[in-house]
């Protein structure tokens, strides 16, 4: 983990950059933008120390918040998911998580698919409840939450085909 | 005391999380109302500063677009002095002065909308004042700070505008419910107002923001509500509010005048 730290870094920055300027207004069907910079909490290193996990979570939270004027929604979401990605981690791969043993390839894509679809939907409809602060058409919210969802999975698989991602 | 200890040790990241949680809701919640948190937002000298140098660079990428809109603003402007000097100025639009100030920050797709301008107290914006562009209504100034100002945008669900039918006079309220920046709602237009589709709608005059008569939105459809007594009208607005970037920061110079007249409303 020391010696990914610059890595880290550097795509912590640079994904905050990339959802101000510019996923931030691509409002794809007019009103859907995908939040792109959920990739930093959905790679983060599995073996890592879970308080710095939700810590680091929380701190990027935040930074998108002030960036978006959304209050601590960002940071609440972010926060959420990292709390829950261990669980869902070990629902989905099972004892391979238990081992760290997790290889992405092929066999696994639907796997993976399915981890990176539950936590992003997880983080949208944390920020859809708050940002709108109401029950009242629940079910309105949770179709919003869905549609960015496939969204920003859309956003999140051509970004990660982009820069091969290996893990 | 000691078994305390050892659950909370045992639940450690739990707590963790439910503090940390806790404390973005708390900074969500202060951020609603009114005065709260004067730091969480995009006026801040931070994120103000920042959003200035994204603005400096994308400005090149709309100046097609806004020499268009300032030529048609021209235009009608022209065309406004040709009338003027026939049949007198309209003393509504004297009682303003305005201030210019440019978007360096715009929102349209949240349920509370925002933008920032470049603009703030060193140049005279006050909070509550009226903000318009060269097409119509923007919003209402929220926050202020020295150099920016942040305009609650008429696409927010807290805000209420007072409007009016043109040609009838009969007032309703401007809202907006959410997801597509080009509709609105009015409401409270009382059912003896006799209104069609294609009809304008304006600003009322009513409240200090704004003068009579700008332009806000002409109706697409409309109902009676559940009381049968007041119509629900969906309007779509003129204003593309997805794309400004000149706007107006309307003072009204009778509003003091106004405000002691009815001291309680404050």
């Amino acid at each position: 983990m020391n010696n990914a730290l610059p890595l880290y870094a550097i795509r912590f920055v640079l994904l905050v950059a990339a959802q101000i300027l510019i996923f931030n207004h691509l409002n794809v069907v007019g009103y859907l933008n995908p939040f792109i910079y959920v990739i930093f909490i959905l790679l983060y290193p599995i073996r890592a120390n879970q308080e710095q996990f939700l810590l680091v979570s929380f701190f990027l939270g935040l930074v998108i918040d002030l960036f978006s004027d959304t209050g601590g929604i960002h940071a609440a979401a972010s926060v959420t998911t990292a709390f829950l990605r261990p669980t869902l981690l070990k629902l989905i791969f099972g004892l391979a998580y238990d081992y760290m043993a997790i290889k992405f390839d092929f066999r696994e894509t639907r796997r993976k698919l399915f981890y990176l679809g539950t936590l992003i939907f997880v983080h949208h409809f944390v920020i859809i409840l708050l940002e709108r602060f109401t029950f009242s058409q629940f079910f309105m919210s949770v179709w919003y939450a869905i549609m960015t969802s496939i969204v920003t999975l859309t956003s999140c698989l051509i970004l990660l085909i982009l820069f091969k991602y290996q893990s | 005391m000691q078994q305390i200890l050892i659950f909370l040790f045992k639940n450690k990241h739990f707590f963790l999380f439910l503090l940390l949680f806790l404390f973005a809701f708390i900074i969500t919640i202060s951020t609603r109302t009114y005065h709260g948190a004067q730091f969480w937002n995009s006026a801040n000298t931070i994120s103000g500063n920042f959003f200035q140098i994204q603005q400096t660079f994308g400005e090149y990428f709309q100046l097609k677009k806004d020499n268009e809109v300032l030529l048609q603003n021209n235009a009608a402007l022209k065309k406004e002095v040709l009338r003027s000097k026939s049949s007198g100025i309209n003393p509504a639009q004297l009682q303003f002065t305005s201030v210019t100030g440019v978007v360096i920050k715009n929102s349209y797709t949240l349920s509370h909308n925002y933008l920032t301008i470049n603009v703030g107290s060193d140049q005279g914006v006050k909070q509550d004042l009226g903000v318009i562009s060269d097409q119509g209504v923007v919003g209402i100034i929220d926050r202020v700070n020295s150099r920016f100002a942040r305009v609650q945008s008429i696409l927010n669900l807290k805000s209420k505008i007072s409007v009016q039918i043109k040609n009838t006079n009969h007032l309703g309220i401007l809202e907006w419910r959410g997801l597509d920046p080009r509709f609105a709602v009015v409401s409270d237009v009382p059912s003896l107002a006799k209104i069609a589709v294609n009809d304008t709608i304006v600003t009322s005059g009513n409240s200090l923001a704004f003068p009579k008569g700008l332009v806000v939105g002409v109706i697409k459809k409309f109902e009676l509500d559940e009381s049968q007594n007041y119509y629900s009208i969906q309007i779509e607005l003129i204003n593309d509010l997805t794309s400004i970037n000149a706007v107006y920061v309307l003072t009204n110079l009778d509003a003091e005048a106004i405000k002691k007249l009815d001291p309680k409303d404050e």
